[in-house]
């Protein structure tokens, strides 16, 4: 059993989409794949729960070391790191789940999320 | 015109009384909630100021101290939920019934309690998330002092006795209670969420989340934002 996975992510991509029908366009990410959604979710959290710049959390690539390497992700921070990235893609993320390999680089907790949130 | 000054003021709870804020006098009320714990300090400047800007605009807005918060003399660890819900109803005999709710991350857990249909809320959490946030804040803790600890291990201790956690002692009835509740999708609810969280909202903000920061902050664009749809929302309320 990997998460409650996909109905929970459908749920939020449908709203992204009706936001962008009664708000504002919201460029690339409208009709963009679960996947990058999923990126896109895990760098905003990145960005929001460690108050870095955008500018820096858009410079995450799949390799850029996150745990030891990026001083604002300390071990309080991982608290409200995984947390917010449950609620905002719907999946529970049990504690076994967590190790250093997971946190270790950008692209493995794309891929842990990914993995979780689509099944 | 000057500015609505803030007014302190009381509600009486279990025969002592709790710290209440009022700013603007007349017009419509509008309660305002704030989060529990920790995002609660983080964010008061900036629900302060959000009401100064709401009263600015013919409101009359309250913000209540829970018993066991903030300037509570209350010992927290000597509450249980039903103690927190119970505090929202003792608010609203002593203001009355207020036009609309405006309640910030797990205020939203308790703005049920308001008897307002109308209800206004920023980037809700359910208790059963913030447990979850409490426990891992624990568990980094343990770690830190070499104690290794499951989720589960430290779940079934705040289930079973007071669960000290970020320098709060909470009773097991109050961590059973928190874990159980959930925002109420009755109402008339406006949902506003930041533009990053991808979850359904009526609104999104583009700002960043000042109740994750480790200080204090503010950010008055992001204010603004939250002034105006409080009041539009709170006008469209009237009109029915």
């Amino acid at each position: 059993m990997r998460g409650n996975g996909f109905p929970a992510l459908s749920a939020a991509r449908r709203s992204i989409r009706g936001r962008a029908d009664k708000h504002k366009p919201r460029g690339s990410r409208v009709g963009s794949d679960d996947a990058a959604l999923v990126e896109q979710t895990v760098r905003s959290v990145l960005r929001d729960v460690l108050g870095i710049s955008e500018a820096r959390a858009a410079g995450f690539a799949a390799d850029t070391p996150l745990f030891g390497a990026v001083p604002e992700l300390d071990s309080m921070a991982v608290a409200g790191l995984l947390t917010e990235i449950e609620d905002r893609l719907g999946i529970i993320i049990d504690d076994d789940e967590v190790d250093g390999e997971m946190l270790e680089t950008f692209g493995n907790l794309v891929t842990f999320a990914r993995d979780k949130a689509l099944g | 015109m000057s500015p609505a000054p803030l007014v302190h003021l009381a509600y009486p709870w279990r025969g002592a009384s709790e710290r209440l804020i009022r700013i603007g006098d007349g017009g419509p009320a509008i309660l305002f909630i704030a989060p529990l714990f920790e995002e609660a300090n983080r964010i008061r400047h900036f629900m302060i100021e959000a009401m100064r800007g709401v009263a600015a605009k013919g409101y009359a807005c309250f913000l209540p101290d829970l018993p066991g918060t903030l300037e509570s003399a209350t010992p927290l660890e000597t509450l249980d939920w039903d103690n927190w819900t119970g505090a929202i109803g003792a608010v609203v005999a002593a203001i009355g019934k207020p036009r609309l709710t405006a309640s910030f991350r797990t205020g939203c857990l308790l703005d049920g309690w308001a008897q307002s249909d109308a209800r206004w809320r920023l980037a809700p959490q359910d208790g059963a998330s913030v447990m979850r946030e409490l426990i891992r804040i624990r568990m980094a803790a343990n770690r830190e002092n070499s104690i290794v600890t499951t989720m589960a291990e430290i779940d079934a201790e705040a289930m079973d006795g007071v669960f000290e956690v970020a320098g709060y002692r909470l009773s097991p009835k109050l961590t059973r209670g928190l874990k159980a509740a959930q925002v109420e999708p009755s109402g008339t609810v406006r949902l506003v969420r930041l533009e990053s969280d991808i979850q359904p909202a009526d609104l999104t903000i583009t700002a960043q989340p000042l109740w994750r920061r480790s200080e204090p902050d503010h950010d008055p664009v992001f204010c603004q934002s939250v002034i105006d749809d409080i009041s539009y929302w709170a006008s469209l309320c009237a009109a029915g």
